[in-house]
């Protein structure tokens, strides 16, 4: 009982501490916070199943990131969302609330990135704002290194086009 | 930073609901609970549904097989999110057979077509490859790729979600790879045909170097060569010529006799800095007409912040020398930049290489929904 019950407190504190994290970009991937709520809470049922395999904390950081990407791009391409979305998605979108609108309209950067392809899009979120390094975004997504600057150079060039300026000046 | 700083901003803001934790703690339960419950409490819900639809559309009732779907599942062939999906929305039908008679052989390979699963709108095929009898192209010791996998069903042309990466099984000493397609009908009509088509089964190998540019040349040798008609436009500003018509005679770099260079690899032969452009030489290997070989090498230049500087040279040449008897085929790069910029920037050179089965390698093979 004392075990489990370390164990579920040990679970809680991971959960607590990459919260945001996942669902910031969950939120950079998906097209309204329903989605973004669905998939942040998938990703930590999924991590309760599995947390005993990671062993370090950098370990289970890289495994959030990898599988909540994951999840969203198989919620892009899941029939369900192909079919349904498409029916329901004036509705879904009325339904993003004047708060959801208004942040996107402060932020001109965000609506954006928001029209990127979606592979572009995680690539962008955890340079810009989790800061993490080419090797790192390269390492946690399984990707070669070239990919991840490939993929920030058309993303950059696609934001330029939007922005009227260079996004890699002065960075 | 300004791009960043915004965008860091916009992000600040957005934080998880503070009850997102609990409520994930109970959907854990949850699914506990249904893994245990589902054939009391799913099953008729869903039915009762699928009836409802069935009557409304006026389509076949399908054959729920919930067994399937959490196989699949367990077995890590479908994710979470399609698991609860076809739980939750699913109208198809869920079917799982051996194919008898789906296997092909070509060059020295054999493909099979071990294990075909329908799963709603998915269909999940388990496709190997081995060898026929006297061939040795498939082994332990090398990696393999396959793309351009093209698979129809009763000629409907099947959207590619996803293959996995191919494994090798050393007791079966097989190949085995995952191909995962989206249909646009959940119906599964035995009799009615598949046809799976590889086009390209290779192995690939891919290494990079980094190049320390601190000390390049800057007065390097060069020897004169005829570029290829094609390879070249006469008016370009960056690659002197002195010819406005073919034959274009070029002058390239010359730091590798040719007697040295590596005839079976691709690789860097020349580096220098001249005239406000870095170039770099790279020899592809020996060129031959319809070879099974390619090889390539990607040049990139990265600033401090490791961004990619130059995706695109400003010129690239191509040319073929003849030594000892084998034609080898050469490109040179060429990049505008300032020698200050040169020198803050590392390079890097990606190489590949790609083998793929010789002459037509196209296996493909046709079989019927079975039982």
């Amino acid at each position: 009982m004392y075990q489990e019950s370390m164990r579920a407190d040990s679970v809680r504190e991971s959960i607590e501490k990459y919260t945001d994290m996942v669902y910031r970009l969950a939120f950079s991937m998906m097209k309204n916070k329903y989605d973004a709520d669905d998939i942040h809470q998938e990703v930590f049922v999924q991590y309760i199943s599995n947390y005993e395999t990671l062993e370090s904390e950098e370990h289970k950081k890289a495994w959030l990131i990898r599988v909540t990407v994951n999840m969203c791009k198989n919620w892009w391409k899941s029939a369900w969302h192909r079919k349904v979305c498409g029916m329901f998605e004036g509705q879904a979108f009325g339904e993003q609330d004047e708060s959801f609108l208004q942040w996107e309209m402060q932020y001109p950067v965000v609506e954006q990135v928001r029209k990127l392809p979606q592979k572009y899009k995680a690539v962008i979120h955890l340079f810009y704002y989790e800061e993490m390094s080419i090797k790192e975004i390269a390492e946690v997504l399984e990707l070669k290194e070239s990919n991840v600057r490939a993929r920030l150079t058309r993303a950059r060039q696609k934001l330029k086009e939007g922005l009227q300026y260079d996004v890699s000046e002065g960075i | 930073m300004m791009f960043q700083k915004e965008y860091k901003k916009a992000y600040d803001e957005i934080k998880a609901k503070p009850e997102s934790i609990e409520q994930i703690f109970a959907r854990a339960e949850g699914k506990v609970s249904i893994d245990k419950k589902r054939k009391k409490v799913w099953k008729p819900a869903v039915v009762t549904a699928v009836l409802a639809m069935a009557l409304v559309v006026g389509v076949n009732i399908p054959t729920l097989a919930e067994e399937i779907v959490t196989t699949a599942y367990e077995k890590g062939i479908i994710d979470y999110t399609m698991y609860k999906h076809l739980q939750r929305e699913s109208m198809g039908t869920f079917h799982t057979f051996v194919p008898k008679n789906a296997t092909v052989s070509k060059n020295g390979v054999v493909m099979t077509v071990e294990e075909v699963a329908f799963y709603g709108t998915k269909v999940v095929m388990t496709i190997s490859f081995s060898n026929e009898e006297g061939s040795n192209f498939i082994n332990g010791e090398t990696k393999y790729n396959w793309q351009d996998m093209e698979v129809s069903i009763a000629g409907e042309k099947i959207e590619i979600d996803k293959t996995n990466p191919l494994k090798y099984d050393a007791k079966s000493k097989k190949l085995y790879g995952t191909y995962i397609g989206e249909r646009y009908t959940t119906n599964v009509k035995k009799g009615k045909n598949i046809s799976v088509c590889e086009k390209n089964l290779y192995t690939s190998s891919q290494w990079e170097e980094s190049f320390d540019l601190s000390n390049i040349e800057k007065n390097a040798e060069t020897r004169a060569v005829k570029l290829p008609v094609g390879s070249f436009t006469y008016d370009s500003t960056i690659v002197k010529t002195e010819s406005k018509e073919y034959p274009y005679i070029v002058d390239v770099l010359n730091q590798t006799p040719l007697a040295e260079v590596n005839q079976n690899e691709v690789d860097v032969t020349g580096i220098a800095y001249m005239d406000g452009m870095l170039r770099v030489q790279v020899c592809q290997g020996e060129y031959k007409l319809n070879n099974n070989i390619y090889q390539n090498a990607y040049v990139m230049q990265f600033n401090e912040e490791g961004e990619e500087i130059f995706p695109n040279p400003n010129e690239m040449v191509i040319w073929y020398e003849r030594v000892d008897g084998k034609l080898l085929e050469f490109k040179e790069f060429y990049y505008v930049i300032s020698e200050e910029q040169l020198k803050k920037r590392p390079m890097v050179v990606y190489f590949e290489k790609i083998e793929g089965l010789i002459n037509n390698s196209v296996l493909e093979v046709e079989f019927e929904i079975e039982e």
